[in-house]
């Protein structure tokens, strides 16, 4: 499950193709094809690199114009999509 | 010549004119197998890999595709030639299509002096009955079915013609007032004929200009075509590859989501909804018509 403290990244292995303004990607483990676009793809443009999730809260209230409740709760829903289709990575090691 | 190819074919192919016996250069070989074929243990009907495809198609025929440019054929023994030339023509064809990393679009499509426009999807959808409706207004008839798309050195997608003739059940037939030539089987498909239109595109490369991809509109859009952008598109060339199986089957995720993203930024691609059997001959070709003459000044059209 999912927390503000839980360190997560996207999985390295998924395809990605630019269909601007759009981001498609594709998963070779599970043969489905996504698509991210506006905060989506720039939640997952953040998440390139191991990033706790209370930071990147704490950049998206920065840049959006959206109360931190809101902004906890729909980030943690979006990624625990991401999870439960195999895009994302819970890391339990503390970052550097 | 099909998709530019010089083919070899050991059976007979309805409305492709035999290549001389004594080609020895064809690039594509169609060849009856010998012995017996490699699929009769097999637990699957469907194989891919990257040199070599398998397809059974049940009491009709199996297929062994090689490399893009070799397919062999093991006959089932009450199978028709007509039958057999369903799948060989549809997704062995398209199979080798893929493995030339060529990709084949379930698509009908015409062109004009401009280039080449194609009508995506799924079956029942009305690709061949809107290529039936436009041949008809003396655009030239590509392909139907498949179109087999590609890029040439500059980047530009195109294609060459593929099969052209056109399915058509009897009612398209006299609603276009067509002359059918023959049945397209006599067991299978076997409510439709082949049509050859009298207008039909020469044996070239041609840049492909735009895709309508069409959807049966069930509320009556008041405007029935809209553009398509982004992943919209993207996912419209998807969902509309030919004999998409052999992607999982040889993993090329990658390479065919590099291929449709590619291709959706360089061509203009439309939703076009529409009711095959109730729209008016006259009122969509001339709406049809009309988007197209719009071609290369379209705000639309991606760069």
């Amino acid at each position: 499950m999912l927390t503000l403290n839980s360190i997560i990244q996207r999985e390295p292995e998924i395809i990605t193709a630019q269909a601007d303004p759009d981001l498609m990607m594709v998963s070779v483990a599970m043969g489905h094809y996504y698509a991210l676009s506006d905060v989506g793809r720039q939640i997952w443009d953040a998440i390139e690199r191991p990033k706790r999730i209370s930071d990147l809260i704490a950049d998206l209230t920065t840049t959006y114009n959206v109360d931190l409740a809101s902004c906890e709760e729909q980030t943690i829903s979006f990624l625990a999509s991401l999870l439960d289709e195999g895009l994302l990575q819970v890391k339990d090691e503390p970052l550097d | 010549m099909l998709c530019g190819w010089y083919t070899r074919s050991d059976i007979s192919l309805t409305g492709v004119p035999p290549l001389e016996r004594n080609r020895e250069d064809a690039d594509v070989v169609i060849q009856i197998g010998s012995g017996r074929s490699p699929l009769v243990n097999a637990a699957r009907r469907i194989e891919h890999s990257f040199e070599r495809s398998y397809l059974r198609i049940h009491n009709v025929v199996d297929f062994e595709i090689s490399e893009g440019r070799e397919i062999r054929i093991w006959p089932a023994t009450e199978a028709t030639q007509k039958d057999i030339e369903i799948f060989l023509l549809g997704p062995a064809w398209a199979t080798l299509c893929h493995q030339r990393k060529i990709l084949p679009l379930h698509a009908s499509a015409i062109a004009n002096e401009t280039g080449i426009t194609a009508f995506a999807g799924h079956p029942g959808a009305g690709k061949s009955t809107i290529a039936a409706m436009l041949s008809t207004l003396n655009y030239e008839l590509v392909a139907d079915d498949i179109l087999p798309v590609d890029f040439n050195q500059e980047l530009t997608p195109g294609a060459w013609p593929y099969l052209r003739r056109l399915k058509l059940h009897r009612d398209s037939i006299t609603r276009f007032a067509f002359t059918p030539a023959e049945k397209v089987s006599e067991n299978l498909d076997k409510e439709k004929y082949f049509v050859y239109p009298k207008f039909r595109s020469a044996d070239k490369w041609r840049r492909l200009e735009r895709i309508y991809v069409l959807e049966k509109d069930v509320i009556g859009s008041h405007d029935p075509i809209e553009p398509l952008a982004g992943a919209d598109a993207v996912r419209a060339l998807v969902d509309q590859t030919y004999h998409f199986d052999f992607i999982p089957g040889t993993r090329q995720f990658g390479e065919h989501l590099a291929f449709c993203t590619r291709l959706a930024s360089k061509v203009a691609i439309y939703r076009l909804r529409w009711t095959p059997l109730n729209a008016s001959a006259d009122e969509f070709g001339s709406l049809i018509c009309q988007h197209l003459k719009g071609a290369g000044r379209d705000p639309d059209h991606a760069s």
